[in-house]
């Protein structure tokens, strides 16, 4: 599939006995997706597969149009990585370390110089980016790692856990860069973290895996859609009987802070059914309010039926 | 730090296909080297042989300067002054300096701050890295070893007035400075690659060159050993025992010379593999 922004096909991936990844399949198209998973899930295991980091021990896959077990020189021409961690050489200034990585994705010396200007200033940088990056806050150095990330303009951008150990105006600056990036549709991009809300922020579409399996990959909206609608409601006086109609009606509860109450309908079932359950149990109501369902609930509940399984 | 008002801005160059990876290595090496603090320190004390073998070669060349001649043995030939100058102890101490001050950092510090991720999501290979490393630190050994042979060439020509040159002369000139530059340049990217302690990979160098010396000045009475085979184990004698052998110096057997030359490659051979090996797998 030639407009296909990757395609892989069984992948399986084993550290000795352990098994990291456990025949992947996954068929996406240009745009902004969110890697999620919990701790060994297998999300780092995957990235280090699709930027050659790694051996293929089993299945096929084609990043970008690129063979990905042997057009390993070409799939990095055109991609970005942002690695977790520290990885920053502290003797280097910010300028230098973007420009030195420009050159080494095949930029020309004079042209990386100039193109890393543009993409420190970009991310914030002001003078900052002639002073070395042992001086960096953690917040600058996300940054620079972002910038070196961009600095060949690639259509496909790797970030892995980008926002991990900032400060929350770091942190929202870096979302505000992601989003932009991902509004001009010039680069997809493959975030990857166990921050959900970051991803609910700039991410149109997700892939949950879990146990080295993916468990879904499919677009938010679908995702909360087909989870069906959930309401917040508060009753005077006992709550039970009316709790007890809804579960009789396939609704799952939990509640929340104070009196309230979250009910997550099933799909199907419109939220008007609440005020008639509400009539017939002979509990009024205080308080009724439709929200969305959370990423982290969405996540929890596919993680619990995978379990389940 | 403020966020720009201007957005992204796309990139409309393309990025070059063809060439050599570790170029970027290597140029990035040069000038870091360069700019360290006690680098022109280092540089003048380094060029000190070249200034002193300029006056032995211009002074050889002046017929009111004859009598030095006799003298000084060194200067009775061309071949012995060119001999003299590469396998002095002195220059072959400083080219030993010069590798680790140059390169004892080279992956060490790579290694140390977790930097190969970065690196190798790049278009870069390991044997681009390595050599890219490995180049730099070529660069600054022969800049003060074949560079300054060159210019005492230059400098007899010019002062002799005649272009006619030994042939032997021209090519052990020219070969000669290979042997220190990969002996030392392989045992530095070796040493750094097995440690992320730069300092730890410098003194690691050092007192392999000084220790080898050492070992082999150790007279062990014997049968089986003795002073002139245990040479073998110094970095230094076997550099010097290939420079008997290019430049037909020193009386001894030519099996001696290309025994050292073989030792030469072999523990520069070992150091390039181990560093090949040490260099993350992401490459």
């Amino acid at each position: 599939m030639n407009d296909s922004l990757l395609l892989l096909k069984d992948i399986s991936y084993s550290y000795g006995k352990v098994k990291a990844l456990d025949g992947v399949n996954l068929l996406l198209t240009p745009g902004v997706y969110g890697l999620l998973g919990p701790n060994g899930a297998g999300k780092s295991t995957l990235m280090k597969l699709l930027l050659g980091f790694l051996p293929f021990q089993t299945g096929e896959g084609s990043l970008l149009g690129c063979d990905v077990r042997r057009e390993k020189a070409l799939l990095r021409r055109r991609v970005g990585y942002m690695p977790e961690g520290e990885c920053l050489v502290p003797e280097m200034s910010g300028v230098e370390v973007t420009a030195y990585l420009g050159e080494l994705s095949g930029m020309e010396g004079t042209e990386a110089m100039k193109r890393a200007h543009e993409v420190l200033y970009y991310v914030g940088f002001g003078e900052e980016r002639y002073r070395k990056a042992a001086t960096y806050s953690t917040g600058m150095k996300q940054k620079l790692k972002l910038a070196q990330a961009i600095v060949h303009d690639p259509p496909l951008l790797f970030l892995d856990e980008p926002t991990s150990g900032m400060d929350p105006q770091g942190r929202k600056e870096l979302l505000e860069l992601v989003r932009e990036m991902a509004a001009l549709k010039r680069m997809s991009i493959l975030f990857s973290t166990h921050l959900l809300p970051d991803v609910e922020e700039t991410c149109d579409r997700v892939i949950v895996l879990h146990r080295g399996r993916v468990l879904a990959t499919e677009a938010l909206s679908v995702l909360r859609e087909r989870n069906g609608d959930a309401v917040e409601i508060e009753t005077v006086g006992p709550r039970e009987p009316l709790l007890e109609r809804l579960a009789r009606e396939g609704c799952r509860s939990a509640a929340m802070e104070g009196e309230r109450v979250r009910v997550v309908l099933p799909k199907g079932l419109p939220p008007s059914r609440i005020w008639t359950l509400a009539g017939e149990a002979d509990t009024p109501l205080r308080r009724f309010q439709p929200v969305k369902s959370t990423l982290e609930e969405l996540f929890l509940e596919l993680l619990e039926k995978s379990d389940g399984n | 730090m403020e966020i720009r008002e201007t957005g992204y801005i796309p990139w409309q160059g393309t990025l070059q296909e063809s060439g050599w990876r570790g170029w970027p290595i290597f140029k990035h090496g040069v000038i870091t080297v360069f700019q360290r603090k006690k680098a022109k320190l280092l540089f003048a004390f380094a060029a000190l042989p070249f200034l002193i073998f300029a006056v032995a070669v211009y002074a050889s060349l002046r017929p009111e300067l004859r009598m030095m001649t006799h003298m000084v043995k060194e200067l009775s030939s061309d071949l012995s002054i060119f001999h003299t100058f590469y396998t002095n102890n002195f220059l072959l101490f400083t080219l030993a300096i010069l590798a680790l001050f140059s390169g004892g950092d080279a992956v060490a510090l790579d290694r140390k701050h977790n930097a190969f991720p970065l690196l190798f999501a790049r278009p870069l290979s390991r044997f681009d890295y390595l050599t890219g490393k490995f180049s730099y630190i070529l660069f600054y050994i022969l800049l003060f070893s074949l560079v300054p042979g060159l210019l005492l060439l230059t400098i007899k020509v010019v002062f002799s007035g005649s272009l006619s040159l030994s042939l032997r002369l021209v090519f052990a000139a020219l070969v000669y400075p290979l042997a220190p530059a990969l002996l030392f340049g392989s045992l530095t990217l070796g040493f750094s690659s097995v440690t992320k302690n730069e300092h730890v990979a410098k003194v690691s160098i050092f007192g392999f060159y000084v220790a080898s010396n050492i070992l082999s000045n150790i007279v062990l009475p014997g049968r089986l050993f003795t002073r002139s085979n245990l040479g073998f184990l110094s970095l230094q004698q076997n550099l010097k025992r290939f420079g008997n052998l290019l430049f037909g110096f020193g009386g001894e057997p030519a099996w001696k010379g290309l025994l050292a030359i073989l030792i030469i490659f072999f523990w520069s051979g070992l150091a390039l593999w181990i560093a090949y090996r040490r260099i993350g797998k992401e490459g």
